[in-house]
């Protein structure tokens, strides 16, 4: 776990090093094109992240597993976290190239919001319902549903007019990008992937030893009351 | 270039306050763990 943050957090500063020190400036946005790389690279993290609620939540209700069910917590969480990052970079991004923040009813922009509002939402559940396996149910179901938002924000540019760009990466035609920014959007990518996996792993690891204390309060709190204060109740 | 310094202090702040924060409350944890796991031996 130390090793895989370790490794998570070295792979960003070098992607950083990369996006600041060895990329091209863009010719026709300048400096601030270097949003880009982590705002792009976020945004498949955070695909990711929702993809692992989603095989979680349908593991946990084919099986009833709570590895699986803590593995969808811990994701949901990052994926959540990099949404937020994908959110506040693009608008700080567009401010300079569309003149506003936010597009109010621009497709992408508003599916991206309404992904982030389904997985606070997602949070919000386990937060509030009962408990334990009522609790885990209604979260997998969340997290099911919730995913099918995915598709919809990915494919929002090409099935709707938008103010947000096209593919520049998945297009069809290749890559529409100098190697030098496709090398390092690929190493960005790469090392948000391992500090998100980091992410996850210690975020699964502190619900495993969470589940392990509270079993050991809960034990303690069955306990039967010490004899000492049993005979003061009796000789009184 | 504000914009672009915003975007990555926001990014920097929200990746390592996560980080930090989640190493943290581990780490808090697993102290508790042990204690209570010593006291009970």
């Amino acid at each position: 776990l130390t090793l895989l943050t370790a490794a998570g957090v070295a792979a960003t500063a070098a992607a950083l090093a990369m996006i600041f020190l060895y990329a091209p400036t863009d010719d026709l946005q300048g400096v601030v094109q270097r949003i880009f790389y982590v705002h792009v690279s976020s945004a498949i993290v955070a695909y990711v992240c929702f993809a692992v609620v989603l095989g979680g939540g349908v593991v946990y209700l084919w099986k009833e597993d709570p590895a699986a069910d803590r593995l969808a917590r811990a994701a949901a969480s990052v994926g959540l976290l990099f949404t937020t990052v994908t959110l506040v970079m693009g608008s700080l991004w567009a401010k300079p190239i569309w003149g506003a923040y936010w597009v109010w009813w621009d497709p992408r922009l508003m599916s991206t919001l309404a992904l982030w509002s389904i997985y606070a939402g997602y949070l919000l559940v386990r937060r509030l319902a009962a408990p334990g396996r009522t609790e885990a149910r209604l979260a997998a179901v969340v997290g099911i549903v919730g995913f099918f938002d995915v598709p919809v924000v990915h494919f929002s540019v090409t099935w709707w007019r938008t103010t947000h760009p096209q593919p520049i990466l998945a297009n069809q035609a290749g890559p529409q990008l100098p190697p030098e920014m496709l090398v390092t959007w690929l190493v960005t990518l790469a090392a948000l992937l391992l500090l998100g996996a980091a992410l996850v792993a210690v975020r699964y690891r502190t619900e495993v030893l969470a589940e392990k204390l509270a079993e050991l309060r809960l034990a303690a709190s069955e306990e039967p009351a010490p004899v000492r204060a049993a005979s003061a109740v009796t000789s009184r | 270039m504000t914009y672009l310094i915003l975007a990555y202090g926001f990014a920097l702040f929200a990746l390592g306050g996560f980080l930090a924060r989640s190493i943290l409350r581990l780490e808090r944890i697993r102290a508790e763990l042990e204690e209570r796991t010593r006291t009970e031996r």
